[in-house]
Parts: C-alpha cells; structure tokens; sequence
C-alpha cells in the first residue's frame, strides 16, 4: 500500500513538474492586454524542434522570434511535423489530485470504486488544463492562426526582422 | 469481472464526459479590417468589447474600457495604451487614431472563458465524492466493514464474504472463539487455501484461526450447531427436504427461503418499537424419512446492531476511552452492555406439537454478523411417534433484525467431530511470511492485523480426492479506530437508558433509526464492491 501512495505522489510530482510557457504568455484574462505574438513550438520532419513568439504567418511559412539566441526566422509549413500554439498559459489542476484521492479516504471500502474514478477523472481534468488555450495543427486554420502572431496584418514593410 | 467491467466502464464513462466537455474549437478573437464590419460586430453585439489596434506602422494600441468610432472625422478615440512595433510602451493617454494609420482592428470575447468548464467538472466530481462521503458518516459500517473476514478462492467481494470471526468481541474482554461453516468442497489437492482481509478501520487481534474439516461421501453434509452456553456441535447428515412453503403473515414467502441464491427474506422494523416480533410458519411436506430430522438455516444480521454499536459510540462522545477502561474492567457493566443487545433476541425455532396443538419452543439462533452468511443447523427431537410426513415449523423474530436466506430439512446420521488443521503457511504478499505464522499458531500470543491487510493461509489436508465439510474456527477480539465525528459531541442520558432501562431506548430510538434503516439496508445490500483499497495502513 505504502508502494502505492508512493507511486501516486511520484507521479502528482511528475505531473506538477510540467515546463512553463515564457512570461510573455499571459492568463486567459490577460489576452485582453497581451500585446505580443502567441507561443508557438514547432517539430520539424526532420525532428528538429525550435519554439518562439509568433510574428507573422505568411502565405507558405511562418516567422518565430526565438528567444535564445533571440533571432527571427522564417520556416515552411512544408517542413512541418507538428505544430502546437499556446495563446494563454495552461490551467493548472493537478493540486487536485491529492486532494481528492484524500476525500476517498473517507468512502472507506467504496475507496476501492472511487480512488480510480477521482485519480481518472481528476487526472484527465488535470490534462486537459495542462491543453487549455493550446491550439495544433488539426485544430486551427492558417488564417486563424494569423490572428495570434505579433503582426496580424503581416510584418509592416517598414520593419526589419534583425530589428525585433 | 461484472464488476470490473463496470469499473471499466464508470471511468470510460466519466473519461468521455470530460473529454465531451471541453472544446478546441478557435472562436474568442477576431479581426477586422476596417472600421465598417467593427461598426457592424459592435452595434449586432450591443456592447463595447476592448479593442486591440494594429497600427500600419507596427505598433499596437489597446483601449481599455472606453472607445468611439468618429466616422466624420475619421478617428477612432479613447483611453489606451500605445506600444511601438518591439511593444515597447510609447504611451498611456487619450488617444485619437486616424483610419489611415490602422491596418487591423481585433477584439477578443472572452466571457466564455473554458477554464470555467473545467472547473464545473471538479464542482460535479465533489458534489459526488461529498455525497459518498455524507453516506458513510451516516452508515460507518457499510463503507468500513467490520471484523476479519475470510474468503475461499480469492473471491473478493465483502457482501460474499464466506466467514466474518468474532463479530461482537469490540474489546479484549469480550473475545471469543467462533465457528462458521465454510463449504462442502471436494478436494483434488492436499491443501485448502482461504485468504484473511481485515477490511475495516479496526485493529485484530486473533489469537486462533484453524480449519476444521471432515471427510464426508459425496451425499453426506455435516452441518454446525451453536446455542447459547452449549458447545458447538457437528453433525453428520444425508437427504435434503425443500421447504414446502413459508408465511410471513399470510404472504407466501417460500421463492424467498427455498434456495441458497442470497435472494434474503428480510422486513423493516416496527417504526414504534425496535423490539417488536414476527413470526414465519414452514411447511415441509412429504418427508420419506422422519428419523432425527434437523433443520439448517441461512441467515446473517441486518444492520440494526451495528446501527446501535455506532450509536452508543456517538453517545459517549470524548469519554469514549474513559467508558472503554470501565468496561473492561467491571464486569456488571459489560455485562449490561452484552444485555442490552440480547435484549434484540435471536431467531426462535419451534416445531408444532399437534397433541396439545401448541408450539414446543426448540433453540434459538444467535450468530452475530451482517457481512457472511451463517450456516446453522438445528436437531429438532421431534417424537417420532407423533411426526408424520409433514413437519411444520415456526420461526420467531425481531422485525428488522435477521436476514434469512434458506431453511431446509435433512437426516441426522450422527454427531462427529470434525479435525482441526492449524495452518501450515501464511501469505503476505505472496511471500511466506514465517514469523508471522508462527503468531498465528501460537495460542498464547495475538496475530495482529491493520486496515488493508491481507493474507494467504494454506492448510494441509490429510488426503486429497476426497469430499470435505469445512468450518472456520477464529478466536479473538478487535479494537475499532476511532473517528473524529465520534467524539464531537456525547449524550451520556441516552447512554444511561440505552445500559439500564434498554426496553425503553428501543422504543425511544424506533422512529430515528427508520430514518436511516431504508437508505441504509438499500445501499449497503446494493452496492457491489469489487476491488477495495483502503490506504489507512500505517505498518
């Protein structure tokens, strides 16, 4: 049993631990005074993996402003694997975990029914937060996605991409 | 596995709900390219969303609470800030923007914010887990079970337990050694595997388990006898005489205690009195052996006694410890405590004399329990002379108290004694677990078990291929862990009368024990556990 406990808190602990969207990306609420491109993560086909601000989607290809070294580049959806946006941070709920294993406790014999339903069920909650305000490939067109880059209208001509 | 897969199919259930909940669909931001179609959105919406101004020149304006659109001068006006095309911030003031310098207007609806589903679905999950929750405080029993119990084959459900030991033995001095009849098995192999689960929020302390076994022919039953301040007794049978028929007060009965399909004769109690009585009349007819019959029966507890126990936890409140000490120590009190629950009686067995047309008064069952079926047996010494081919038997009660599930008849051959085995290996986890064996097997020390234990016993038979009667001795006591809801608050007056004037508490607490009594017995005896996990244990 003592296995067990372990083993859920291993994996709230794993859970918790997921990697943070740059500051720039704000809470739902703050999309209203978000003045910057969404995050994008891009996988490539040939495996590569390169993230950053969206700037602007043009006709065949994108332009992310990379963070590290911070550089603007422009990339085909040709070469594209997979694409996920991030618009505003994700929500997260994994606390829950604990918390309502911990109310099972308190069913007793029934524990053995609704310690999985509550892990399942908060778990899933807890996933779905984590995809909370994220957008992929399948699920966003190409002119919706113009609307979540730093220059909707495309990248005025008098703006270098060095300059960002 | 029915269980299982409903199991299985709860949580795919609850994994599709969540999953049909939320939606990934784009629908909060939208952009316009001129002033007209964000004239149009504004006026068919009939409010001012907060808008976000992509200028031509890279830089972007967001208005706050408050715009306009001058469509004379050709400006779009208001309170915002002006960030330039890196958004660094240029400026926080009134501004004016003329058409011409904007490239796109966007606005973001945001008053449907998913996150809020998300947040429902944890609303409706507690709602149910609350729900669970309140249930239990109010049945302890039914959600923390109670006593050790036993199951042969790995069976797992606690409603099938096959044997629950020492039942009322709630403190050191009221142990006590208890037999249960198991099964008639015939045995290929040499060994007899049962497994032991405490299940409940109790510490055991057994200080016996064994085995009892008989050989037996394949149309042989050996059955269990125990009345109050008699030993137990066994009994070598042959022949099975169904039940003819049974009246519970002029309502036929019989599909209800003709088979061993747990398909249980019960009633509710008498809302006035907790001590009211019932009677049920059998019929067996055309018995072609009318020699040393005697009567086996079905039957467990309702959940009227643990429905009490709680109750007089409830009253002692934070004296609980203290009341606990006394009663270990005073035997008067003890003594009154055991009485208080005789008082609820047994099931009284009688057989119809028909030369003084009355009834002969026989034994009384008492086996205390609601989780396993007891398996008791009755000689009924009926004069031969006076016996013909039909047999009528009554039975008498406590409304609400007894479950029954089968009655039937047979032929005593003899009275046996069945070998007791004491067990040659313990499980824990699969592991033999040597040390703790050897707790078990020594009658002068405590095995002791914690919620969620559970092992594996093997005994060693003294032939294989062979039909056995089996019986579960198991001695000893329990200590139940208190819960916080116990102490908050005492009623040592209910208390008082509950000890010492025990025909008036019965009265007085008929109407709130209906309240619960309906819920209580549907739940419990509806409810299907399969797989339990209970994570008190603190080894």
């Amino acid at each position: 049993m003592k296995n067990k406990i372990l083993v859920i808190f291993i994996i709230f602990g794993i859970l918790s631990c997921t990697p943070k969207p740059p500051s720039y990306v704000t809470d739902y609420d703050g999309l209203r005074y978000n003045r910057y491109g969404s995050y994008i993560e891009i996988r490539f086909v040939n495996d590569t993996f390169f993230s950053g601000e969206l700037i602007e989607v043009k006709e065949e290809g994108l332009v992310l402003l990379r963070h590290n070294p911070r550089k603007c580049q422009y990339f085909e959806f040709k070469d594209f694997k997979k694409l996920k946006m991030q618009v505003a941070k994700p929500v997260n709920t994994y606390w829950a975990i604990p918390i309502f294993a911990v109310i099972s406790i308190s069913h007793g014999l029934y524990a053995g029914l609704t310690l999985p339903i509550n892990l399942i069920s908060t778990f899933v909650i807890g996933f779905k937060g984590q995809r909370q305000n994220t957008y992929n490939e399948e699920t966003i067109s190409k002119e919706n996605l113009k609307k979540f880059a730093r220059f909707p209208q495309g990248l005025p001509e008098n703006i270098k991409l060095e300059d960002l | 596995m029915k269980i299982k897969s409903l199991l299985i199919f709860i949580v795919a259930i609850a994994v599709f709900v969540i999953n049909s909940c939320y939606s990934t669909k784009h629908e909060f931001r939208t952009n316009y390219s001129n002033h007209k179609s964000l004239l149009y959105k504004v006026n068919n919406d009939k409010y001012l969303p907060y808008l976000k101004v992509h200028l031509k020149d890279g830089g972007v304006c967001i208005f706050e609470d408050y715009w306009k659109i001058d469509t004379t001068k050709n400006l779009i006006s208001g309170y915002g800030i002006l960030y330039d095309y890196k958004r660094n911030k240029v400026k926080e003031e009134q501004l004016d923007l003329h058409f011409n310098s904007i490239a796109l207007f966007e606005t973001n609806d945001l008053t449907k914010n998913p996150e809020n589903k998300l947040y429902k679905m944890y609303g409706a999950l507690l709602v149910g887990n609350l729900a669970v929750t309140i249930y239990c405080r109010l049945n302890p029993k039914s959600c923390f079970g109670s006593c050790p119990t036993f199951y042969i084959d790995n069976k797992d459900n606690l409603h099938y337990s096959d044997a629950e030991g020492f039942s009322s033995a709630v403190l050191p001095s009221l142990e006590y050694g208890d037999v249960d009849a198991l099964e008639k098995i015939y045995m290929k192999e040499d060994k007899f595997n049962l497994t032991l689960k405490n299940e409940a929020l109790e510490t055991h302390y057994i200080k016996d388990i064994s085995l009892m076994a008989y050989p037996i022919e394949e149309n042989q039953r050996v059955f269990h006898s125990k009345f109050e301040n008699e030993k137990d007794k066994f009994y070598l049978s042959e022949n099975t005489y169904n039940l003819s028929s049974a009246l519970d007060e002029n309502v036929d009965i019989t599909s209800d205690l003709r088979f061993i399909d747990k398909i249980e004769r019960f009633s509710l109690t008498d809302s006035n009195n907790l001590l009211s009585k019932e009677e049920i009349i059998l019929n067996f007819d055309d018995i072609y052996n009318t020699d040393n019959l005697g009567m086996q029966i079905h039957f467990r507890q309702s959940l009227l006694t643990t429905y009490l126990f709680y109750s007089m936890l409830d009253y002692l409140g934070n004296d609980i410890s203290d009341y606990f000490i006394i009663l270990e120590n005073k035997k008067e009190l003890s003594d009154k405590f055991k009485k208080f629950f005789d008082e609820l009686g047994g099931i009284d067995v009688y057989a119809w004399n028909e030369r003084q047309n009355s009834w002969d008064f026989l034994n009384s069952f008492k086996e205390s329990g609601p989780i396993a079926i007891n398996k008791q047996f009755i000689p009924l010494n009926l004069d031969k002379k006076l016996t013909d081919k039909n047999v009528k038997l009554k039975l008498v009660l406590n409304k609400g108290y007894w479950r029954v599930d089968y009655v039937s008849l047979t032929n005593i051959i003899s009275e046996v004694k069945p070998v007791k085995i004491k067990a040659s290996e313990l499980l824990s986890e699969d592991v033999n677990d040597e040390k703790s064996l050897k707790l078990l097997n020594d009658d002068d020390e405590y095995f002791v078990t914690m919620p969620a234990d559970e092992y594996g016993l093997r005994f060693d038979l003294p032939k294989k291929e062979q039909y056995y009667e089996f019986f579960l001795f198991s001695k000893g006591y329990y200590l139940e862990w208190m819960r916080p809801e116990w102490t908050e608050q005492k009623e040592l007056s209910r208390l008082n009368e509950m000890i010492n004037n025990p025909k008036k508490y019965f009265k007085t607490e008929a109407r709130a024990f209906k309240k619960y009594e309906s819920v209580m017995e549907e739940e419990f005896w509806n409810s299907r556990i399969d797989n339990k996990s209970i994570i008190y244990n603190e080894k």
